[in-house]
């Protein structure tokens, strides 16, 4: 039995009162809150372990070192694959550059071409253009439906032999639209492209297996799924994290550095996933994510994406007696994650949000999301932003809806 | 001079070059007299949102003291619009 008032009895959070009352707090989106267990590790962390990884011959680094592989095996664990597999980088932003300059530096050549999507977020076309600025490659978008869904036919026209990557969000972080990795996968494959996910918006949400919807790579990030800032997974393949370069040199990444006084350097590299981690790594953040996946699992995936189902439906149904209002995405709860993104009549985006937060605490992100291209496509300046979690009640949405209706009213009279 | 007046600025995101400005709470009335003085109102909703104009700059006055300016082309600009409301005694 999920039972949402236990949850957040973890979240201490969620006790803040500001101006008076209860936040409510539908910035998940942007980044999640964090149950005390999360909070708790990590402070035990630097009270009991504390010390650098993969050097030391003590039993203290050797404790630590055990600890930092032991979150390693856990987040393989929970997206279905090796432990190998799984690179610990700062974020998505950075997993996907990762892959840009590794693969893409090293593999894409003039007039290879990048499918990606106009709903993509920032962070999977710049590192693209970057690179393909570099290579003379070309990007492709493919278009979405009017109600918000990616459109597949237009993405299998633009596939061609020249096709070598194609690199789509799971869930739309404006739209909520959940894509058919699966069948995308496919497509990709037949064409011998890799298919390139990024999973910020799906990994903290949906179950995700990586084996089931056989991608190549999949990126995602600990601070939106309870862990904390600055440590983000980024999954490969065996056989492509081996063939790959590393995106960063430094310590811990290299078997050998041999160099003459004269000149000259001889350089081996580590295996994966140490190849790609050079430098001291974010330890504490790998235990925090490590403690907010046992966090999850504990919960069930399933069961927090029933709640999102059930949160976002009656979402959906209380937002359609707002008059003046406009929902952008798909409407059915079951082909999107718990984002809502909307604007309302006679309001500016910006102010919309900033009245709902000092009227009730009602906190929503306002702007471009990190997705211009989408707000382009869609004929719009700015969206309001309403994204759920584990942890948001009924009764949170009731407030955030009625104060939505007297905004509206006011508005009218 | 209009430092005094404005304790905070930041960047907001979207397609109309859009900041927000953080009133000194301390002098927001005179700060609300110096904007009212140059802004051609638009909407005056009980207090709730007062919006204006100044030189094709759009301005969106909030409850807690917050001060929404769009269409700027960068904070120089930015810069220059609230010194010439704020700027003088």
């Amino acid at each position: 039995m999920y039972d949402v008032y236990k949850i957040r009895e973890d979240f201490p959070i969620l006790r803040k009162k500001l101006r008076g009352k209860n936040i409510i707090y539908l910035d998940n989106a942007a980044t999640s809150q964090k149950p005390v267990q999360v909070v708790e590790a990590i402070s035990r962390y630097y009270r009991e372990y504390n010390a650098n990884i993969h050097r030391s011959a003590y039993l203290l680094a050797r404790e630590a070192t055990q600890i930092y592989d032991e979150a390693r095996r856990e987040v393989a664990n929970f997206i279905g694959c090796d432990e190998d597999e799984v690179v610990f980088v700062r974020n998505t932003t950075e997993a996907l550059n990762l892959i840009a300059y590794s693969w893409g530096l090293n593999n894409l050549h003039n007039g290879d071409e990048i499918i990606l999507t106009i709903m993509d977020h920032h962070s999977n076309i710049v590192p693209w253009y970057l690179i393909c600025s570099i290579k003379k490659c070309r990007i492709k978008f493919a278009d979405i439906t009017d109600d918000g869904y990616l459109n597949l036919s237009h993405l299998e026209d633009l596939l061609n032999p020249k096709t070598r990557i194609i690199s789509v969000p799971h869930v739309s972080n404006v739209l909520g639209t959940i894509n058919d990795v699966e069948y995308i996968a496919k497509l990709a494959h037949e064409y011998n492209a890799l298919i390139i996910v990024d999973g910020a918006q799906s990994v903290p949400h949906i179950p995700v297996n990586v084996n089931k919807l056989d991608v190549d790579f999949l990126a995602f990030s600990g601070h939106k799924m309870l862990g904390p800032t600055g440590i983000g997974v980024l999954y490969g393949k065996h056989s492509l994290l081996q063939s790959l370069n590393p995106f960063m040199g430094g310590g811990d990444m290299i078997k050998s550095v041999e160099c003459s006084i004269g000149g000259g350097c001889r350089i081996s590299f580590e295996y994966p996933p140490r190849r790609y981690e050079a430098g001291t790594p974010n330890i504490a953040g790998a235990v925090g994510l490590m403690e907010a996946v046992r966090y999850l699992k504990r919960v069930g995936m399933d069961n927090v994406r029933r709640h999102e189902i059930d949160l976002t439906k009656y979402t959906l149904d209380k937002l359609s007696e707002v008059s003046g209002i406009e929902i952008y995405g798909p409407k059915d709860p079951a082909h999107k994650g718990g984002v809502i993104a909307f604007n309302l009549e006679g309001f500016e985006p910006h102010e919309l949000a900033i009245l709902l937060d000092q009227l009730n605490n009602v906190m929503v992100r306002s702007g471009l999301h990190c997705a211009q291209p989408l707000h382009m496509r869609l004929g719009i300046k700015a969206s309001v932003r309403a994204s759920f979690y584990l942890y948001n009640t009924k009764e949170e949405v009731d407030i955030f809806v009625e104060t939505l209706k007297i905004l509206s009213r006011k508005n009218r009279m | 001079m209009k430092d005094k007046y404005i304790r905070a600025t930041q960047e907001l995101c979207d397609l109309e070059d859009a900041y927000m400005v953080i009133l000194n709470e301390n002098i927001i009335n005179t700060a609300i007299e110096k904007l009212r003085k140059f802004l051609e109102i638009i909407t005056y909703d009980d207090g709730v949102i007062v919006r204006g104009l100044y030189k094709g700059k759009y301005f969106s006055l909030l409850p807690e003291d917050i001060l929404i300016v769009k269409y700027l082309s960068g904070w120089k600009k930015l810069d220059e619009v609230l010194n010439n409301i704020f700027g003088e005694e």
